[in-house]
């Protein structure tokens, strides 16, 4: 992947780099409120709505979203924003009236405490080690390389190890409380620089009649010309909001069930509003694409940022830019706090410090935060397209915790350790396994940008994971429970 | 106007409008007292050790 670089007006650069110094001052001003794990990890559960709307919303939508959103949509059209978007408005929507209940003043501090209290250390051990691999902000990360490429015509390598750096700087110094309050203002930025660039962009273009004009009908289809299970399989990854760690952790911040049950019902409405911006934009890029203004192979990733280049006036392209950061950095922050939580809390407290101190466990957070970034830099650099990536991650953590979690969630108790143990780690290497027969045995797809691999005549494409995860993880967890009721 | 104009334009004032608003809903929380700690964490400490 390589990313063209774009000029810059030094006053553009100047409103980034102001952007990027405050981030790094919140960190520091707040690192002294930090004196407890659950102060580092959870801001003392004392979050209200609005910080709450802000980091949910800025740290679940990465640069998987703005670029990824957007060039499926220079591709496919508005199928992104109703068919691909829609089923997690209805996963966001039983998060947020079931989950915030079920899980308010239980005590727990991330998704492994759960499935430890349903099913005891190995379900807790393979939660955490799914979570750890979700939570890598792997998309992020590629997403920020093409930024410093495009913005300073720095290697890809080089951009992600800054990029992580500057991120985990704010947050090791002071955890989640500078996670969260750095979010507010990403939040705002990313926000607001998309509501101004939309009107300047779409006026560009011509509107959606300019747009209609040039691609044709077949963009404003819902249902779109992929194959259909090819969408079913995209629409199926919405069930990973159901296990998502992001949000199980501002679940256990908030001060009361109520925040947290009101921002995520304002969240659903600017996700939903920050959806359909991008898909516009994309649909955008695709007009300019077909009329030759903007290469007609230009890889779909960067499209919104070429788009944004021809429409913004300098000053506003700062805005942007600066919006492109806090988009990408808000989720790196939050995802690696949640990795390095995985890696000391979930894993290594258990299995080998049961009776570490706060004091011990913050500062082995710390050094997890720095082998996080780097773990991730190193995963980053090997996948090419944001959309594989984000299908990959959501596809572990869904067919490790689906199963294991809807249980705990709907039928609280203790259950036989077999049936968590089985679900989970059986629907993590059914995955495994799966990836690794369509990485050896199946073939390009360029259409779809995908790998296929016909089995009896059946043709599967790699985005079909979970049809087969899921069911070997439900039955890993019926037998496990026969099996530890008869144990 | 067509009902993607609709969209795009409540897109905007949710974006745009709504997002300023919630960042000043946050100023003004963050203006109060701090808040007190939550009453279970040792819950969680208890259950996880089993």
């Amino acid at each position: 992947m390589s990313w063209e670089r774009t000029a810059i007006h030094p006053l553009d650069l100047g409103i980034v780099l102001a952007y990027l110094a405050g981030m790094v001052a919140v960190g520091y001003l707040v690192a002294g409120r930090i004196r407890r794990f659950a102060d580092f990890f959870v801001a003392g559960r004392a979050l209200t709505t609005p910080i709450l709307i802000c980091t949910l919303v800025s740290s679940y939508y990465g640069l998987d979203a703005l670029f990824g959103d957007s060039g499926d949509a220079a591709r496919e059209g508005v199928v992104v924003w109703f068919t691909y978007g829609r089923p997690y408005t209805l996963a966001l929507l039983v998060t947020a009236l079931f989950l915030a209940r079920r899980f308010e003043r239980t005590g727990f501090l991330t998704i492994s405490d759960v499935l430890a209290a349903t099913y005891g250390r190995s379900t807790q051990v393979a939660g955490a080690v799914a979570s750890f691999l979700y939570a890598l902000p792997i998309l992020a990360i590629m997403g920020l390389a093409g930024l410093g490429q495009v913005m300073f015509g720095l290697p890809l390598w080089a951009g992600a190890v800054i990029g992580s750096l500057l991120s985990v700087a704010y947050v090791t110094m002071g955890g989640f409380w500078a996670d969260a309050l750095t979010d507010t203002v990403q939040f705002t930025i990313m926000c607001v620089s998309l509501a101004v660039a939309l009107p300047l962009i779409l006026d560009g273009v011509g509107g959606f009649a300019g747009i209609h004009q040039t691609v044709g009908a077949g963009f404003f289809s819902p249902v779109g010309t992929a194959p259909p299970l090819y969408t079913v399989a995209y629409a199926l990854t919405a069930a990973s909001v159901l296990v998502e760690p992001l949000f199980y952790q501002r679940i256990f911040a908030a001060r009361d069930r109520r925040a947290v049950r009101n921002a995520f019902l304002w969240g659903l409405l600017i996700w939903a509003a920050y959806d359909w911006a991008t898909t516009a934009v994309g649909m955008a890029g695709a007009a300019l694409m077909t009329t030759g203004v903007l290469a007609a192979d230009l890889p779909r990733d960067q499209v919104l940022l070429r788009v944004v280049a021809l429409y913004l006036p300098v000053g506003l392209s700062g805005l942007f830019l600066g919006g492109v950061l806090a988009t990408a950095m808000s989720t790196i922050d939050s995802y690696l706090l949640l990795a390095a939580g995985n890696l000391v809390y979930d894993i290594y407290r258990p299995l080998r410090r049961p009776d570490a101190d706060d004091a011990t466990l913050i500062r082995y957070a710390r050094v997890s935060l720095v082998i996080s970034a780097a773990v991730c830099v190193l995963i980053g650099l090997y996948f090419e397209r944001i959309k594989e990536a984000w299908n990959f991650m959501a596809t572990i953590l869904t067919s490790t915790l689906l199963v294991p979690m809807g249980v705990a969630v709907l039928a609280p108790g203790r259950r036989p350790p077999l049936a968590g143990a089985l679900a989970s780690w059986g629907g993590l290497a059914a995955v495994a396994v799966f990836f690794l027969i369509m990485h050896v045995g199946g073939t390009p797809y360029a259409e779809l940008e995908t790998r296929r691999l016909t089995v009896a005549g059946v043709e599967v494409l790699r985005e079909y994971a979970l049809f087969f995860a899921l069911p070997v993880s439900a039955l890993g967890w019926v037998a496990g429970a026969i099996l530890g009721k008869r144990a | 106007m067509t009902v993607w104009d609709v969209m795009t334009w409540l897109a905007i004032a949710v974006l745009g409008p709504g997002a300023l608003i919630i960042f000043v809903a946050f100023l003004r929380d963050l203006a109060r007292p701090a808040a007190s700690e939550h009453p279970t964490d040792e819950d969680a400490r208890t259950l996880t050790r089993r």
